[in-house]
C-alpha cells in the first residue's frame, strides 16, 4: 500500500517537472519568434484586420484580358492611349529611366492577378502594403501601429485597417492638392 | 424678441453674480413675476408642456423618467421633423477615458470632417462643432489663423488646424455654467443637458477654444438627413436658445465606435481611443510622440491632443 502510494507520489513529482520543462522550452520558442526582423510575412499577425483591395479595383481579375502565358513586354514605354491602362502615366517610384524598373517590378509576369516582392513571393493585392513595405519601413511600421493611415470600425473592436493603396495611388502615390468641402456659414441658405 | 432675451439674461446673470442657486428655486420665486418672459420664445412657441417643464436635472432622472422623456423626444421628432429616431442614453465605460490624437503633418484641411459632424450630430448646416484653421507654417498663433480658406489644398506655407472641444479636464465652461447644465463626465466627456440650459452662455464666453455654439436659431436640418441614432447628452435635435458642442460623439464612442469625424478623415490624421488602455493607439502616440495641447498655459487640461508625425 505504502509503495503504491509512494509510486503514485513520484509519478507526479516528474510530471510537474516535466510539464515546467516544456513551459520553458515553449516560451523561448516564443521569444525566438517576437525577435524576428520587422519585414511582414504572410503568417505575421498584424494587429487589425486589412481592408480588401481586390473589390475596389475596378480592373480587376487581371486575367479577363491577360492570360497566364502572357509575359511581360519589359520595354519601357507609355501605356498606349487608346488601351486600357492610359491613366497610368508614371511610375513609382520615379525611375522611368531606370531600365531595371517596370511593371514587373511589383506586378508578377505570367500572373497578372498578383503582386511580386523582391524575393520572388507573389502576393495578392490585398497584401500590398508588403510590397510598399519593402522600400518603406519606417513607414510601415507606423503604419501597423496606426500613426500612418487609418483604422475604422471601433476603437475598441472591429478594428479594420485601411490598406496604403486606399489612399496612395501605387502608380503616383504622392498626394494631390484637394478642393476642399465649403465651408459652413451663416449666409448660406439651407 | 432679442431685446426680451437679453433683458432676461441681465436680470438672470444679475441674480447669479450674487449667490448660486438652484434653477428650481430661482424659476420658482420669479416665475409669478416675469411670467412667461423666463421661457426663451421657442420654449413659449412650442408650448412646453408640464412635463417639460418641471423636468429634473439629467443626474436626477430615474430610469422612468428617462423613458418617458425619451419617448416624448422621439414623438416630437416625428412630429417636427417626420422622421423616426432613436433616444439613446449609453454610460461611460469603467476602465475608460477618452482621449483624441491629431496629426497635423497629415491633416490637409479638405474640410471632410466638418461635413460629417454636421450629418451625425444633427447640427444647423450654417456651423459646425469642427472649425479647420488655415495656419502659417512656423507661427501656432490661434487668433492669426483663418477658417475662410479655399481650394485647392493644402497650400504651399500653410497647416491646418482643426479646432473642436477639447474635452478639458479642468473645464472652464463648466464652472461658469450657473445651473450646472453642462458637466464632466466619469470618461472625461463634458456633457450639456439641453433641457435644463437656460442659455445664458456663460460657457461660451469661458471656452478658450470657441468650441461651444448658441442656436439663435431652430436648428435647420434637412429631413432626409436627419440621423436617426441620437444621444439624450449629445445629437438629439437641440431646440432653439441653447447651447451645444462636440461629444466626441459619444452616442457612437460609448458603444465602441469611432467618432464620426474620424471615419470621415481621407489622411488618417485623426486618432481616437482609451487613455487607460496602454496598448491603444494613443496611449502609444502620447507615449512615443511630441503631442501638444493649445493654450496649455490656462491649464485647461485637455483631451485633445496634436502631434506632428
Ligand atoms: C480590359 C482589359 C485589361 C484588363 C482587365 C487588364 N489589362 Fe493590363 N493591359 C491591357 C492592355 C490592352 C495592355 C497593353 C497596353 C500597352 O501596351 O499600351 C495591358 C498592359 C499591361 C501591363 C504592361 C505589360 C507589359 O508588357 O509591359 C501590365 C503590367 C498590366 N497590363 C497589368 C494589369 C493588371 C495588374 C491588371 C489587373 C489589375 C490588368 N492589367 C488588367 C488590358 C487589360
Ligand atoms: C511600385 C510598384 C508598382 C509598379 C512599378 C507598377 N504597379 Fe501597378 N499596381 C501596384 C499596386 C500595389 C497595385 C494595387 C493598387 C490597389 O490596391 O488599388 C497596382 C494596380 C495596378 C492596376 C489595377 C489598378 C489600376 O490602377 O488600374 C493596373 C492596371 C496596373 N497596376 C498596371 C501597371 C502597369 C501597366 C505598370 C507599369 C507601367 C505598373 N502597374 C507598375 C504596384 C505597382
Ligand atoms: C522599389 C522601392 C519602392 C517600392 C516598392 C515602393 N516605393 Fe514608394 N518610394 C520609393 C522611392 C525611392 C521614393 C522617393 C523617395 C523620395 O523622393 O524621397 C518613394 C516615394 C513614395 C512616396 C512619397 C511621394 C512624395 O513625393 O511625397 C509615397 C507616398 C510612396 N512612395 C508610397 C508608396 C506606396 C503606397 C507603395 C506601395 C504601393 C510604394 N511606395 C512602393 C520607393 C518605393
Ligand atoms: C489613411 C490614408 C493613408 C494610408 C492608409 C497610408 N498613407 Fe501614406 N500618407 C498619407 C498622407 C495623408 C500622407 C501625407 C501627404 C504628403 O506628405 O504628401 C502620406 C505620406 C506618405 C509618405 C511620404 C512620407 C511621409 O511619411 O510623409 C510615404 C512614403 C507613405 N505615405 C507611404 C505609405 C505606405 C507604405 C503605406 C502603407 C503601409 C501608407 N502610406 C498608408 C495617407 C495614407
Amino acid at each position: 500500500m505504502i509503495l503504491i502510494m509512494q509510486m503514485i507520489k513520484i509519478c507526479t513529482m516528474l510530471m510537474i517537472v516535466l510539464i515546467i520543462i516544456s513551459c520553458l522550452f515553449f516560451n523561448t520558442f516564443l521569444h525566438a519568434q517576437e525577435d524576428t526582423p520587422a519585414t511582414v510575412s504572410s503568417q505575421e499577425e498584424l494587429p487589425n484586420e486589412i481592408i480588401k483591395r481586390t473589390p475596389k479595383i475596378e480592373m480587376y481579375r487581371c486575367d479577363e484580358c491577360h492570360d497566364s502565358e502572357e509575359s511581360f513586354n519589359s520595354k519601357i514605354r507609355p501605356m498606349a492611349k487608346d488601351k486600357d491602362h492610359e491613366s497610368i502615366t508614371t511610375f513609382h517610384p520615379e525611375k522611368k529611366d531606370d531600365p531595371n524598373f517596370w511593371c514587373n517590378n511589383c506586378h508578377a509576369s505570367k500572373n497578372y492577378n498578383k503582386l511580386i516582392l523582391q524575393s520572388e513571393e507573389k502576393i495578392s493585392f490585398n497584401e500590398s502594403y508588403r510590397l510598399c513595405g519593402q522600400c518603406h519601413g519606417p513607414t510601415l511600421k507606423d503604419w501597423k501601429n496606426n500613426i500612418h493611415g487609418k483604422v475604422v470600425g471601433g476603437w475598441l473592436n472591429n478594428k479594420k485597417q485601411h490598406s496604403c493603396t486606399s489612399c496612395h495611388n501605387a502608380h503616383d502615390p504622392k498626394m494631390k492638392q484637394v478642393d476642399p468641402i465649403p465651408e459652413p456659414t451663416r449666409s448660406k441658405k439651407s | 424678441m432679442t431685446t426680451d432675451r437679453s433683458k432676461r439674461n441681465k436680470l438672470f446673470l444679475e441674480k447669479k453674480l450674487e449667490e448660486k442657486i438652484e434653477r428650481r428655486t430661482f424659476l420658482k420665486g420669479l416665475a409669478t413675476g416675469l411670467g412667461l418672459a423666463l421661457f426663451s420664445p421657442e420654449k413659449t412657441a412650442n408650448a412646453l408642456s408640464f412635463d417639460e417643464f418641471w423636468q429634473k436635472h439629467y443626474k436626477e432622472l430615474t430610469p422612468e423618467d428617462k423613458k418617458r422623456i425619451f419617448e416624448r423626444i422621439e414623438k416630437q421628432t416625428l412630429e417636427r421633423h417626420h422622421t423616426e429616431v432613436k433616444i439613446s442614453d449609453h454610460r461611460p465605460m469603467d476602465g475608460v477615458e477618452f482621449v483624441y490624437c491629431l496629426n497635423l503633418s497629415k491633416c490637409n484641411g479638405n474640410r471632410k470632417c466638418v461635413e460629417a459632424c454636421q450629418k451625425e450630430n444633427n447640427t444647423d448646416r450654417s456651423f459646425s462643432y469642427i472649425k479647420v484653421l488655415e495656419m502659417e507654417n512656423g507661427g501656432f498663433n490661434l487668433e492669426k489663423g483663418t477658417t475662410h480658406y479655399l481650394g485647392p489644398v493644402p497650400k504651399e506655407g500653410k497647416f491646418y488646424l482643426p479646432v473642436q472641444c477639447n474635452q478639458c479636464d479642468n473645464p472652464p465652461c463648466v464652472k461658469a455654467c450657473p445651473v450646472a447644465a453642462t458637466w464632466k463626465e466619469k470618461d472625461g466627456i463634458v456633457v450639456i443637458d439641453y433641457d435644463w440650459c437656460i442659455g445664458c452662455r456663460y460657457c461660451q464666453a469661458a471656452c478658450p477654444y470657441e468650441a461651444r455654439h448658441f442656436n439663435f436659431r431652430t436648428p435647420e436640418i434637412p429631413e432626409n438627413e436627419i440621423n436617426p441614432d441620437q444621444g439624450y447628452l449629445s445629437n438629439r435635435i437641440r431646440p432653439r436658445g441653447v447651447v451645444e458642442k462636440c461629444t466626441f460623439c459619444l452616442h457612437r464612442t460609448r458603444v465602441g465606435k469611432l467618432p464620426a469625424c474620424l471615419e470621415a478623415c481621407p489622411t488618417g490624421a485623426r486618432k481616437f481611443g482609451n487613455i487607460l488602455d496602454p496598448e491603444s493607439d494613443v496611449a502609444k502616440i502620447i507615449k512615443n510622440e511630441r503631442v501638444f495641447v493649445l493654450k496649455e498655459e490656462l491649464n485647461t487640461l485637455p483631451r485633445f491632443y496634436y502631434f506632428f508625425s
